[in-house]
């Protein structure tokens, strides 16, 4: 009977190390600002980001060499969101579409000038605000406002982050927008920055 | 173009991406349509709101320590103990008895150059303990030399006999596959689960079975399988993974022994090989 030697790290051990070291670590600031605003802290932003990699590292051998690694990451940590902190959410958000259209309506009808409101709401809200709003969007407008609007992804990464077409981001970005401007306004509204009826 | 155009473009124009083909158009309808102005200039304050207010940060040094700590842990752990079924496993050749000559062989070699096939798809059984996973990942090691058989032989009574004189506490199965060149056999002992592992070459194609005891595979607390092939066993004695129709792997049960079989083939051609009534298997 052959003796056991002393354990040590195989070569293939140490060739899956560097690989996976040299191909996903240099994505961890993208992870890493998509995890602070949608987890909404540091502590929370983390812990996503350190399961996002130890998960990765686990499942290495089942990364497709040459596609997209970013998207790959990105869809473990968006995964590991879902598990860690949407369990108990038995139904998807719901938003109701006309409720922004109403307010768009009523910036119309009260004639306000967007050049005024930017300079109002520009000028005035705070940044705790506009995280607040951001954090308050539903995960699937949210995440492709942050992709686009903080991390500067193009809509054809996007689409490759969130599986889906296009279309769908362009559509999830216009109405994540107007939900963000309407929450927003209602901020600007209760602080007495702008008037409202 | 109209306002619902406009809608669908505003996205677009905001972040710099609107084609040439349709920016003329849009420009247009903006010079002579204020509410869709309006909505463009209040999108694309939302935009600049996000952007003044919500910046984007460098990951903080304690982070990445942290997550470099974790994953150096992890590395240490996978080499050192791993005692990780893939790492007990590229040792089980220890426990096959000596051989004495005849007709048979024992060959260590290396299995160089051979194109990467459709086997390798398999993505689904990712459970450490998922038999159709080992199965898989113990025929990518026997592909790559990093796993030998414990002998070879072109007589598939040399390996019955093998398997005769080896510990497995089960009646081992040798398919019969027409056309094989040669068989190899060896066998494993891990935490107690012993399994019989054979490997056919046949011209330019291989095929790998993994044998476990019925017990073991369909209700041990050490190995697994998936919900559905535990009823198509239970149901036919045959399954076949639907999820993943390139993934050329079959498993069948006969006699109380789950035999698992990977191979380069495709799927359709392995089922007949290992279910033509001259070909079914044979028990020793």
């Amino acid at each position: 009977m052959a003796s056991l030697k002393q354990p040590s790290v195989s070569r293939g051990t140490k060739k899956k190390h560097a690989e996976f070291e040299a191909e996903a670590l240099p994505h961890m600031d993208v992870l890493y600002n998509f995890a602070l605003r949608t987890a909404g802290n540091e502590n929370d932003a983390r812990d996503l980001l350190q399961e996002t990699y130890l998960k990765a590292y686990r499942f290495w051998d089942k990364y497709e060499k040459g596609t997209n690694i970013r998207a790959w990451l990105f869809r473990i940590m968006k995964n590991s969101y879902i598990n860690r902190y949407r369990k108990e959410t038995k139904e998807p958000d719901k938003v109701d579409y006309d409720d922004i259209e109403n307010f768009y309506n009523s910036i119309r009808a009260q004639s306000t000038d967007p050049n005024d409101l930017q300079q109002q709401l520009y000028g005035n809200l705070l940044g705790d605000e506009v995280t607040k709003a951001l954090q308050s969007l539903p995960d699937d407008f949210r995440t492709v406002v942050i992709l686009c609007d903080i991390e500067g992804l193009t809509y054809e990464e996007i689409a490759e982050f969130i599986e889906s077409p296009i279309g769908t981001v362009r559509s999830r970005l216009h109405r994540g927008r107007k939900l963000l401007q309407e929450t927003l306004y209602e901020y600007a509204k209760q602080q007495g920055i702008i008037k409202g009826d | 173009m109209d306002c619902n155009g406009v809608q669908q473009y505003a996205g677009s124009a905001i972040d710099g991406f609107l084609a040439r083909d349709v920016k003329t158009e849009f420009q247009t309808h903006l010079e002579r349509c204020k509410p869709c102005r309006q909505e463009i200039a209040l999108e694309k304050l939302s935009k600049q709101l996000v952007q003044r207010h919500v910046s984007w940060i460098p990951t903080p040094r304690s982070i990445q320590t942290l997550v470099l700590t974790s994953l150096h842990q992890e590395y240490k752990a996978a080499g050192s103990g791993d005692d990780s079924w893939m790492a007990r496993v590229t040792r089980f050749s220890i426990l096959v008895p000596a051989l004495a000559g005849g007709a048979v062989a024992a060959v260590f070699f290396l299995l160089v150059g051979i194109p990467s096939d459709r086997s390798s798809r398999l993505s689904a059984h990712t459970a450490e303990n998922d038999i159709i996973h080992q199965s898989f990942e113990t025929f990518a090691l026997l592909k790559t030399g990093q796993l030998a058989p414990a002998l070879v032989s072109s007589a598939p009574e040399s390996v019955s006999a093998f398997f005769q004189r080896s510990s497995l506490q089960f009646g081992v199965q040798i398919p019969y596959i027409r056309g094989s060149d040669w068989c190899g056999g060896s066998a494993s002992d891990i935490n107690g689960v012993k399994q019989a592992h054979l490997l056919y070459k046949l011209g330019d194609e291989w095929v790998y079975v993994c044998e476990t005891s019925g017990d073991d595979a369909m209700s041990g607390t050490q190995l697994s399988l998936p919900p559905a092939a535990k009823i198509a066993l239970a149901r036919s004695g045959w399954y076949t993974d639907p999820m993943h129709p390139n993934c050329n792997v079959v498993v069948w049960k006969k006699d109380e022994v789950v035999c698992v079989a990977v191979s380069t083939m495709g799927k359709k051609q392995l089922l007949v090989l290992l279910t033509s009534p001259t070909n079914l298997p044979k028990q020793l």
